[in-house]
């Protein structure tokens, strides 16, 4: 007798959630320089973090390249709080939790520009090259410069990424190129040409990305220890820049223009006793950029403007429908407006403000409407007071957001929501490097296009998911001594509570699923983390850098559930990381390692459910040389050393032990 | 170390094994509980998971375990069983996503084969099984239904019917097979082949509402569920006289799952007026319930699906929201309730074993 299940209903549904929730939009493009931020090429994680109220971390051109990895992705996952979600393989998706947020409350800012967008409002982390990027800023709490967008500050946590066509140099000319080739056909390479005048600065890149991606795994519980080798797994991808700035009197300006391209077959899920999978992702992005600066000695305006353009097109060619396939194809459009102010009094007080206008609107035959179009109006006014007498410093900002959803000018719905942050920080000992802060947070993440309006399960009624972040830190920093150049020690306290949590559930009926605001979290944790430079002898240095994680993330939904105060899926208790380096004259030897403790792939706790832990190490050895304005660096990475067969997410074997070798070169 | 010493480092590593060495850390390697008499489950798990499993419960000591395939084969099932049943001394696993299905021995419950269902190397998605005349008839999502010899195993015949098969049961050498389309959803499948299996062809293609998905033959007819578009067209029962092939009957009354015992059809409904599913049982012969109330409270989270042993027992698989550890509830033939005991997640088989 046949048996009655959900799965053939569900079957198709579920290719749809993949798509929903597992692949993100490509976003790109970027505009509007005008900080004059260093390009230290020397070690400086950490040394801006003591000025600030909330936890934040710099990330430089050097660290990239110790760090080694091809995306942002790889590169944030050294830093506390961070978890990246990974679905394995060379560009394979990457999505960002930070203290066990979903990826939605992360924030990504590049060039000044806001990226998240698209159908689902997350930004797939591996489709942003590392080999571009000259500066990486991630802030918890609240951004950093304080004439980004008003947008930025409606993250729950932010990351800041400049790359080499941001701003002028100090150079008439510089040049900045890399090749690298490794495992699996791997080629990654960079070439980024910047001509800087007087006044400004004419500045092209581009990046590159092609791989066959066949690495080998094996299946947990297979029974055997065979070998497989992933298929459709190529991918190739570029992403192509060219920005221009100018000075006058009237200040800086700069333009933009981004081009993304993105193709790759996706190996999908390990399923047992299938070898075969033939789903396709192309990805095309466009971005149009303008930015123009003012500032005249205690007062700095700036506007902003953009247009960013998205195709994305998923293919499955395995499809057991009439068709014989699924083609998804989305077209998202935005236009974002900024004004950004900030004004400094002589006594150490400073207020600012931005206002940000978007408008974005997607296509797409999967949603239940032709066009659904958001307008955003975002505003943001705050002020930093820092007392001379006592060092205490006073940070406020109270974020207005009004999001205004419709088609053809036809409303459907309006959301309002006012979001503060306050922080405090102290410096108890006079002269010392001692700070103890706190702040607070409301923020709130907007149900994405997908989430409202896809078929059958998008909701017209869904709020925006809260987080409510409260932390308490302490960093101390040592001065330098003829030995230890650096020691740095901070740590952080919070709590974290999540309310009306966006997830996909079963409704009234087995076959009816629908996103709901159902969930509430409570998150309580620590981050610690160290760096420590040591000059041993003449020329030689050591450096020492970790950070260790815990997270308590309970499920706090229905206190009658069996998952009521278990773990949340995928959040680990215990992550923890370590950089090891040796510097001896321009040669280096650097061992990085993350480690993710076990977690549950449900939100049930119960052995099944349970993913083991993993270990992963990488050694980098490296030689850097310079001859007058040339630069030379040569580097050799073997990752996953041990060869550790693991996963990040259920089904998805990442890679094994392999290697790459890297020639970089620069002019100036 | 002294002799003490020694002696607690022995009793604690004994003690260790002894407690440890069979607790859920492990049990993957646990030997199996009394096999001989109990109730296999088989558990889909969840899509691309490959989480799908056996459960056993044993009724000799009434240990439940779980990965039950996995302690005696040494691997997992697959992903995404979707059906099982038990013909002459083997047991049929339909995987679903795998692609396979999986032949055990049905009292020591080993690995025979894994049946290859592909083409070109994709799962060709086997959904449901029958047995007759020495073969296996599985229905499979591409539109085919395979005929598999049960003694190589090799696959005999195909047969293409309507869209993604699903349902199937066979009436006087005949198979019912319900063409749902539910991979074109909206735009379902309202059809039934009929093969007739001497000739392995389809004779007959039957017209009923929209989607039907679960097919049973109780004494002269054919019931069948149309599940509706879970909109505005609600799901339907359907009986078909098994020697006119005509549709004689539709009945309205909600239906989510069919199974039948000495002639008569169990049928776990919805109630329409506070949403509640019971499971009834009706006369063919007149289409009128004997008991609208056999079970009036399964005691479930998420009702998914139930099964009838010989001895008339009803088995209620609790699928617990899909994502928890699922139950099954054991209801005597009169309804009352005798016990029940976990799963693994999304319960969608039972089997007496004896």
């Amino acid at each position: 007798m046949p048996v009655f299940s959900i799965r053939r209903a569900t079957y198709t549904l579920k290719k749809f959630i993949y798509i929903l929730f597992l692949v993100p939009q490509i976003v790109f493009g970027q505009l509007d320089t005008n900080q004059l931020i260093g390009q230290s090429k020397e070690v400086v994680i950490l040394k801006k973090v003591d000025q600030t109220d909330h936890p934040s971390i710099n990330i430089n051109r050097e660290e990239i390249d110790k760090i080694g990895g091809i995306s942002l992705g790889d590169i944030l996952r050294f830093t506390p709080g961070v978890q990246i979600k990974d679905y394995g393989g060379i560009g394979g998706l990457q999505s960002i939790s930070v203290r066990s947020l979903g990826a939605n409350h992360s924030g990504l800012i590049r060039n000044d520009v806001l990226m998240n967008g698209g159908s689902t409002g997350q930004i797939n982390l591996s489709t942003i090259p590392s080999v571009s990027i000259e500066k990486i800023r991630f802030d918890i709490g609240n951004a950093d410069d304080l004439l980004l967008p008003a947008t930025a500050f409606r993250f729950a946590n932010i990351t800041t990424i400049q790359t080499n066509t941001y701003q002028r140099d100090t150079n008439k000319i510089s040049l900045r190129t890399s090749l690298g080739y490794g495992s699996f056909a791997t080629l990654e390479g960079n070439f980024g040409l910047k001509t800087s005048f007087n006044k400004g600065f004419v500045a092209s890149n581009i990046s590159l990305l092609n791989s066959e991606g066949n690495y080998s795994y094996t299946i947990p519980n297979s029974g055997s220890e065979a070998i497989y080798s992933r298929s459709n797994a190529a991918v190739f991808r570029y992403q192509f820049d060219f920005a221009a700035g100018m000075e006058t009197k009237l200040g800086k300006t700069r333009i933009d223009y981004v081009r993304n391209y993105s193709n790759q077959e996706l190996p999908g899920a390990v399923v047992l006793w299938l070898f075969n999978n033939e789903q396709y992702l192309k990805l095309g992005a466009d971005m149009l950029s303008i930015a123009h600066t003012y500032r005249k000695k205690r007062w700095a305006l700036k506007f902003s403007s953009n247009y960013q353009y998205q195709q994305t097109h998923y293919t499955d060619s395995v499809v057991l429908n009439s068709q014989g396939f699924i083609s998804d194809q989305y077209y998202f459009s935005r236009l974002q407006n900024n004004l950004s102010t900030h004004y400094f009094f002589k006594n150490n007080y400073s207020i600012y403000g931005g206002f940000s206008y978007n408008r974005s609107w997607l296509q797409s035959a999967r949603l239940t409407i032709d066009e659904p179009t958001r307008n955003e109006y975002v505003g943001v006014i705050g002020f930093k007071k820092l007392f001379s007498v006592i060092p205490i410093k006073i940070e406020s900002n109270l974020l207005f957001q009004h999001i205004v959803d419709d088609r053809d000018s036809h409303e459907i719905k309006r959301t309002t929501r006012f979001n503060p942050y306050i922080s405090f920080s102290i410096s108890p000992i006079k002269g010392k490097q001692f700070r103890l802060r706190t702040f607070y947070k409301f923020s709130n993440r907007l149900p994405s296009f997908n989430e409202l309006y896809y078929n059958q399960i998008g909701n017209l009624d869904l709020k925006p998911e809260d987080a409510h972040q409260i932390n308490f830190g302490v960093s101390y920093q040592m001065s330098p001594t003829k030995w230890m150049k650096e020691f740095v020690i901070r740590a952080d306290v919070y709590h974290n509570m999540v309310k009306n949590k966006i997830v996909s559930i079963p409704t009234k009926d087995l076959f009816i699923w629908s996103i709901q605001n159902v969930e509430k979290a409570a998150i309580t944790g620590v981050d610690v983390q160290f760096a420590t430079k040591f000059q041993l002898v003449k020329e030689l240095f050591l450096s020492i850098k970790g950070s260790y994680s815990y997270q308590q993330a309970l499920n706090k939904t229905d206190a009658e559930h069996v998952t009521y105060n278990h773990q949340i899926a995928y959040i680990p208790e215990h992550q923890f990381n370590t950089q090891l380096g040796i510097h001896v004259y321009g040669a280096f030897l650097q061992w990085n390692s993350y480690y993710n403790g076990t977690r549950y792939h449900l939100n049930e706790n119960t052995t099944y459910n349970q993913m083991n832990d993993f270990w992963i190490n990488d050694l980098i050895v490296g030689y850097s040389r310079r001859f007058s304005s040339h630069q030379l660096r040569i580097l050799f990475s073997i990752n996953n050393l041990f060869n550790q067969r693991y996963e990040a997410i259920k089904s998805f074997p990442m890679l094994g032990r392999n290697f790459k070798l890297k020639l970089v070169y620069g002019f100036n | 170390m002294d002799l003490i010493s020694k002696n607690i480092v022995a009793i604690i590593v004994t003690l260790s094994v002894l407690l440890l060495g069979c607790d859920k850390e492990n049990e993957n390697t646990c030997p199996p509980a009394n096999i001989e008499s109990g109730v296999l489950v088989l558990n889909e798990g969840l899509f691309q998971q490959n989480n799908s499993t056996l459960s056993f419960y044993s009724e000799t000591d009434n240990s439940i375990t779980q990965s039950f395939y996995q302690a005696i084969n040494g691997m997992a099932l697959g992903d995404t069983g979707n059906d099982m049943i038990r013909y002459g001394a083997k047991i049929y696993v339909c995987v679903n996503v795998s692609g396979i299905i999986e032949v055990l021995n049905s009292s020591t419950f080993e690995s025979i084969g894994k049946i290859q269902m592909k083409e070109n190397g994709n799962s060709t998605q086997p959904r449901n099984l029958v047995a007759q005349n020495g073969f296996i008839y599985a229905s499979n999502f591409n539109g085919e239904v395979w005929q598999i010899d049960t003694t190589d195993f090799a696959i005999a015949n195909k047969i293409q019917v309507g869209r993604n098969p699903e349902g199937l049961d066979v009436k006087e050498n005949k198979l019912y097979v319900a063409n749902s389309g539910g991979l074109d959803a909206p735009n379902y499948d309202s059809t039934v082949s009929v093969i007739d299996l001497n000739s392995n062809l389809v004779t007959e293609t039957i017209n009923i509402g929209i989607n039907p998905s679960q097919v049973c033959a109780v004494g002269d007819f054919i019931y069948v569920i149309s599940r509706g578009n879970y909109s505005n067209i609600n799901p339907a029962l359907y009986k078909i006289n098994g020697a006119t092939n005509q549709v004689v009957s539709v009945q309205y009354i909600n239906p989510i799952s069919i199974a039948t015992f000495q002639n008569y059809l169990y049928i776990a409904y919805r109630e329409t007026a506070n949403g509640t599913t019971k499971i009834g049982v009706i006369n063919p012969h007149d289409n009128q319930y004997i008991s609208p109330d056999l079970i009036s409270n399964l005691g479930v989270t998420t009702f998914y699906g139930f099964d009838i042993d010989m001895s008339g027992n009803l088995y209620i698989q609790d699928a617990n929201s899909y994502v928890n550890t699922g139950k099954i509830r054991v209801f005597g033939n009169d309804g009352t309730f005798l016990k029940e005991f976990a799963t693994g997640l999304n319960p969608t088989k039972s089997l007496k074993i004896n």
